[in-house]
């Protein structure tokens, strides 16, 4: 199931908020969100219910065995038992195809790669146990001794399946004792329907424009009809590209904090504090600053877990170099098993490295609007190549930005699309940007302490919320799937 | 200082009451709402008239769907898909996407250029003929087409200006010059048997299209391109030049606005130019008794999403009735015979079926008998969809005219005419088929 979903929306949502409700303690709260998110999961995958929770039954004897063995060699024995047990899992089931064609690539064997089945969200979870196996090995927290509430976190249907990936040491507390207050509560509720609009309104309809510019994934990536493609996208005018890009670079921030925004505003409606995982990514000025306001959780998560244990930048300029090329290799094969996604996160390696030795400084001291026009291109010519499993399709697509396929740089029909979509475009525009947000707190503050005022913009945030519902609701019904981009990581 | 403070933040905790006060049963009253009408299982529709299918049906449980998740997939797609009031949420969403832009023109589909059209046509060697014309007996094998349809209706891009809609042209090269080859092919395969004519039908975004946009679109030129494919034809192919004579109709209702399809007056066009190529006088369409079909919604209706402006100005299918008395005849899908007639009351059909009215539609095989005509004349005409509507015209003039739609039908041409002793083999064909690979090899199957 998914979040953008009419099943979800108006009836899991509603039952799972009234039984949680309805319960008086904490421990019937907890099993109600623990079979809630079991139920979710098993909606989209019946039989990895049980890789879930195997896994997690697996990483919980190893947490116990490093907190009863702590200060000894075995601790670490276990710690390394575990992680190697989790990432096997993922290794096997994201990477095990990749690999397999890699090796017949190159050997010529095996002779048939077995197509493995990707289960659900077990990116997202895999490094959420991890976080919890390794901070327990740390020291940073007790090993949680109720297997039924480790189970709970990791299964949590909030988080589950697309992130953010919410740390235990970060909502340990909360699992045995949380509260919403009405106002939260609110927080919430507002929280969710941005998302819900988001995604609904924004994201799907960048998505569906997209793909009738630059092929829908299952047409770009099929091997037999890479000719075809090569010869449809070549001959686009340069115009549409740029349209047909810029809209992919808009759904995709749409779509996946979309998904975070819910997540976090159901997380609020029942009194857990999950960590922002976006901060307007796209209005900074390097790429440095990109990657910590993108995917906080996951950037976050490789900053603690491999950049710092291998020395991050203490160690020298050469060391950070190596380091920062491990992260940022692992960060792209994580968004797929696919050499493109490997080459997207070398491909932030090498600007991320140009600005630690000399690009950060010039950055620094040219006119902001042009630094900030950098880290636009960069990541606009990057999500290209996120976007193609087959390289030469990249290199198509780039080449027809500049009309170097010989393609012309305008058409009628390109025209016309650019104008059917002009205000949608600029409304998507503005949906990345801060600015609705600074509007709010302006108006808020000009309102002071003035009743009927604050009484408007009440009036107007409820009914802001009704309306982006209802709205969601309309181009949901009759939409009969619209999964999450960031489900395929 | 800290006074102020206090009041400030009793103030503020007043101000954000009122908000939750409002908010929190709004939302829940919203999502109540939802859960109510969603659970109003009298409300859910089974068909959707707009966009003429049958909506997601409640999954079959196994075990094996429960355990693959397609059980739980397909209650989402069942709850969505058949959600109460879809149909105006639907249509209430489209109106909405109105707002995205500027929408004087739209266009559904990816268009491609075409090829260029060479200004010298290329007249090949008349075919050689390697294998002689099978025997008669072949006749007895023509079939129905077995295995799945093949893709027929394959739409171009979609333009949609104001309240009409027109199909791309894409001039493709090589399929162009199979056409013209098949059609030569056939001329020479059926010497001495019958005489070939062809008559390529222009679409209407080469017709009447406005001017403000013909010269901006990137469909290739029809005039020129229809010059092209009968100038690289043999000259035993007497060919039904119909561009000019629909030009001149332009301003009339020759097209429909919601469908690829030309009307019957524009098909009545193309049969008095079609009547000047065999020698016999048109007969005016005065004589005929006109019957109309209101609210049609063709193939661009559905290619544009049910775009609200073609809904809400559907089209009038009218159809001329043939004078005479006939009988006609076509084999369906499964091979059975079934009696029907040339032009069929089509009142109550749904709205994206009416263009059925003429001649039952698009059958493998379909022969129409004129009662009251003496002699023994008869036809053979080649169709594609396009042929139905000038078929009731050809009526008055032939004793029989066996009409093949040569994507489903499978036989030998050459003997086929021989054996129906078919002095005229009528191919028309749109232009869009000519550009289209897979609908010209099936109509080289015809000679093969």
């Amino acid at each position: 199931m998914v979040f953008s979903n009419l099943l979800f929306l108006y009836v899991f949502l509603p039952l799972n908020l009234l039984c949680y409700s309805l319960a008086k303690d904490i421990r019937t709260k907890n099993v109600i969100l623990l079979i809630f998110s079991l139920v979710f999961y098993a909606w989209g995958e019946p039989k990895f219910v049980l890789l879930l929770v195997g896994m997690t039954l697996v990483d919980w004897l190893f947490s116990l065995g490093i907190e009863h063995s702590r200060g000894t060699g075995r601790a670490k024995l276990w710690l390394v038992l575990a992680c190697v047990f989790s990432l096997g899992l993922l290794g096997i089931f994201k990477y095990g195809s990749f690999t397999l064609a890699n090796i017949q690539a190159v050997t010529g064997y095996p002779a048939v790669v077995p197509s493995i089945a990707l289960p659900i969200g077990i990116s997202f979870y895999t490094f959420q146990i991890l976080s919890y196996v390794i901070d327990v090995y740390r020291g940073e927290i007790p090993a949680q001794h109720n297997f039924w509430l480790l189970l709970m976190y990791k299964s949590l249907f909030h988080v589950c399946i697309a992130g953010p990936i919410v740390r235990y040491k970060d909502i340990s507390n909360e699992l045995l004792v949380r509260q919403s207050t009405p106002a939260e509560f609110s927080a919430g509720i507002m929280r969710f329907a941005a998302g819900l609009g988001k995604k609904a309104l924004l994201a799907n309809t960048c998505a569906s424009l997209t793909n009738s510019i630059l092929l829908p994934d299952s047409v770009a990536s099929n091997a037999g009809m890479l000719a075809a493609n090569i010869k449809t996208l070549s001959g686009k005018p340069s115009m549409l590209l740029w349209l047909g890009v810029l809209l992919f670079m808009l759904q995709i921030y749409l779509d996946f904090s979309a998904y975070s925004d819910m997540a976090i505003g159901m997380g609020l409606m029942i009194g857990f504090h999950y960590k922002e995982n976006f901060n307007y990514p796209y209005t900074a000025s390097s790429v440095s600053q990109f990657w910590r306001q993108w995917h906080i959780s996951l950037s976050s998560f490789f900053r603690d877990y491999v950049y710092f244990p291998l020395g991050g930048s203490r160690k020298g300029l050469a060391r950070t170099i190596f380091n920062l090329f491990v992260v940022w290799m692992l960060t792209g094969l994580w968004h797929g098993a696919s050499w493109n996604f490997v080459l997207w996160g070398l491909y932030f390696f090498v600007f991320i490295s140009l600005e630690k030795i000399a690009l950060g400084k010039i950055l620094d001291r040219i006119p902001g609007f042009l630094s900030h026009v950098y880290l636009l291109a960069v990541v606009f010519f990057g999500w290209i190549l996120f976007r193609f499993r087959r390289i030469s399709l990249v290199w198509v697509v780039l080449k027809g930005l500049f009309c170097a396929n010989g393609n012309p740089f305008y058409s009628f029909e390109a025209k016309t699309m650019w104008l059917n979509n002009c205000f949608f475009v600029i409304a998507a525009v503005i949906a990345v940007t801060p600015a609705i947000k600074k509007l709010g707190s302006k108006l808020k503050n000009k309102a002071g302490s003035n009743p009927a005022y604050t009484n408007a913009i009440a009036i107007a945030q409820v009914s802001a919320v009704v309306i982006i519902i209802l709205l969601s609701t309309l181009a949901l019904v009759g939409n009969t799937y619209n999964p999450f981009l960031y489900f395929q990581f | 200082m800290n006074s102020i403070r206090i009041k400030f933040d009793e103030k503020k905790e007043r101000r954000t009451a009122s908000l939750e006060e409002l908010l929190i049963p709004s939302f829940f009253a919203v999502l109540a709402l939802g859960f109510i009408l969603a659970f109003i299982l009298p409300l859910r529709p089974s068909v959707s008239q707009s966009e003429k299918r049958k909506l997601t049906a409640f999954p079959q449980f196994s075990m094996q769907s429960l355990f693959s998740g397609s059980y739980f997939e397909g209650i989402d797609l069942w709850f969505s898909d058949t959600f109460p009031l879809r149909e105006q949420m639907v249509s209430a969403n489209s109106d909405l996407k109105k707002l995205y832009g500027i929408n004087t023109v739209q266009i559904s589909g990816d268009v491609e250029k075409g090829d260029d059209i060479p200004d010298a046509p290329t007249r090949p060697p008349a075919p050689v003929i390697t294998t002689a014309p099978p025997a008669e007996t072949t006749v007895e094998q023509t079939t129905e087409k077995p295995a799945e349809p093949i893709k027929t209706q394959e739409l171009n891009s979609v333009l949609l200006a104001g309240d009409q809609a027109y199909e791309y042209y894409t001039f493709v090269r090589k399929t162009a010059d199979r056409y013209a080859a098949e059609i030569s092919k056939a001329a020479a395969k059926l010497k001495g048997i019958s005489t070939v004519y062809d008559m390529i039908v222009p679409t209407g975004i080469g017709i009447i299209i406005p001017d403000s946009l013909r010269n901006s679109i990137n469909s290739s030129d029809q005039n020129k391109a229809i010059k092209y494919m009968y100038g690289s034809m043999s000259e035993t192919v007497k060919t039904v030049s119909i561009y000019d004579t629909l030009m001149a109709h332009k301003a009339e209702y020759i097209y429909f606005r919601t469908d690829h399809h030309w009307t019957a007056l524009g098909a009545y066009y193309g049969y008095e130019q079609l009547a000047k190529a065999k020698g016999f006088r048109a007969i005016p369409l005065s004589k005929y008794q006109k019957v109309s079909f209101k609210g049609f919604l063709g193939s661009f209706y559905s290619e544009t999403d049910k775009n609200p402006a073609l809904t809400k100005h559907p089209d009038t299918v009218d159809a001329y009735k043939p004078f005479n008395n006939t009988l006609m005849k076509y084999t369906d899908s499964k091979g059975k015979v079934i009696p029907w007639s040339v032009i069929t009351d089509v009142s109550d059909w749904s709205a994206g079926t009416k263009y059925n009215a003429f001649i039952g539609g698009d059958n493998s095989y379909t022969v129409i008998s004129n009662q009251e005509t003496a002699g023994n004349a008869s036809c053979i005409v080649v169709k594609e969809s396009f042929g139905n509507a000038l078929i009731p015209f050809l009526v008055a003039h032939y004793k029989t005219i066996h009409v093949i739609d040569y994507r489903y039908w499978d036989g030998d041409l050459a003997a086929f005419a021989k054996a129906k002793k078919a002095k005229d083999v009528f191919f028309i064909n749109n232009i869009s088929a000519t550009r289209n690979e897979s609908l010209v090899s099936r109509m080289e199957d015809l000679t093969d």
